[in-house]
């Protein structure tokens, strides 16, 4: 891309950078050319820098590729279904909660015997 | 001929078939590999965050909704996102890492002239890489994305007012930087030695 590419393609056009310039300075909006002043100059000779350092690179035609072939094989793997995702969580919780049922089943049978045990000797 | 398929569209069929996560990826990398690697300075680290940036994109595309913000921007927010913890855990910043960019000349044009031309442009390089990450980043949107204020705005999460407000600072303060610059380095050549000037920066 040469230099008077880039800059028809970059929005920061003079127009705009006239217009704040003239804000900036104080100085009627109307002046012709101001980029041309003088006064001006470091800043419009920053932005024609600034224009021809950060320029848009390419990156490597085989990263572009390698990446984009990853991408397609991980769309299109099928997302994990419920039961897949979280068949593992419901079987350790089912028998976690079978566990404190039957602890606590073993505790009411003993003392409910206990209980009965108790009114039979009154 | 058809117009092209705005991104809302093209997000909406990705969430239905994944496998056109691939026209996503074509229309944006470049732009995102651009964004990371002005933010990090070297190719290495700049696939990898924008490796990164694509594979979170894709697994997270489904939790994308258009309340104002525009995909590229969500986009732009996962780099930005995944750019600052790369800085988090390299805290040390590193100096002048941009390490080839643009530090080159047409194969016309005259040697001494390419040189003095590069030697500008890493100083400027440098100039900006000093600057806070927020007007780096801005500088970034503007002259490597070529973004306009608005876009700028919703990616950074400013109004378009603040975004113009602090461009303009922004450039005040390279160009301060420039003119105190050129004045040293004239000074230098004429034999001066300004005061404060003995510890090298």
């Amino acid at each position: 891309m040469t230099d008077v590419e880039r800059s028809r393609r970059l929005p920061i056009d003079e127009a705009e950078m006239e217009a704040w310039l003239a804000e900036t300075l104080d100085l009627p909006t109307d002046m012709p050319r101001l980029l041309l002043d003088p006064q001006t100059e470091p800043l419009r000779r920053l932005l024609q820098d600034m224009r021809e350092t950060l320029v848009p690179i390419e990156p490597s035609p085989n990263f572009v590729r390698d990446l984009g072939h990853s991408l397609t094989v991980l769309a299109s793997q099928r997302p994990a279904t419920f039961r897949q995702r979280y068949g593992r969580m419901i079987v350790f919780g089912l028998a976690a909660a079978g566990s404190v049922v039957s602890v606590v089943s073993v505790g009411a049978y003993w003392y409910l015997r206990r209980e009965q045990r108790h009114s039979r000797t009154l | 001929m058809s117009e092209p398929e705005s991104d809302l569209d093209l997000v909406k069929r990705v969430k239905k078939d994944p496998s056109a996560f691939g026209l996503v990826y074509e229309r944006y990398v470049t732009r995102i590999y651009n964004y990371v690697y002005y933010r990090v300075g070297n190719h290495h680290d700049a696939e990898d965050l924008t490796s990164r940036v694509f594979h979170r994109a894709l697994t997270h595309i489904k939790d994308y909704a258009d309340r104002g913000v525009p995909f590229s921007a969500w986009l732009y927010r996962i780099a930005h996102n995944l750019v600052a913890n790369w800085h988090r855990d390299h805290a040390r910043r590193q100096d002048l890492a941009l390490e080839d960019v643009t530090l080159i000349g047409d194969a016309f044009e005259m040697p001494e002239w390419v040189a003095e031309s590069n030697e500008q442009r890493r100083w400027l390089l440098g100039a900006i890489r000093r600057l806070p990450e927020e007007r780096q980043e801005l500088l970034i949107l503007k002259f490597v994305e070529q973004l306009s204020n608005a876009e700028v705005g919703q990616i950074m999460g400013r109004t378009e007012g603040a975004i113009k407000s602090l461009y303009h600072r922004t450039l005040l303060a390279l160009r301060d930087e420039l003119t105190q610059s050129t004045a040293a380095s004239s000074n230098r050549s004429a034999g001066v030695i300004p005061a404060g000037d003995a510890v090298e920066r």
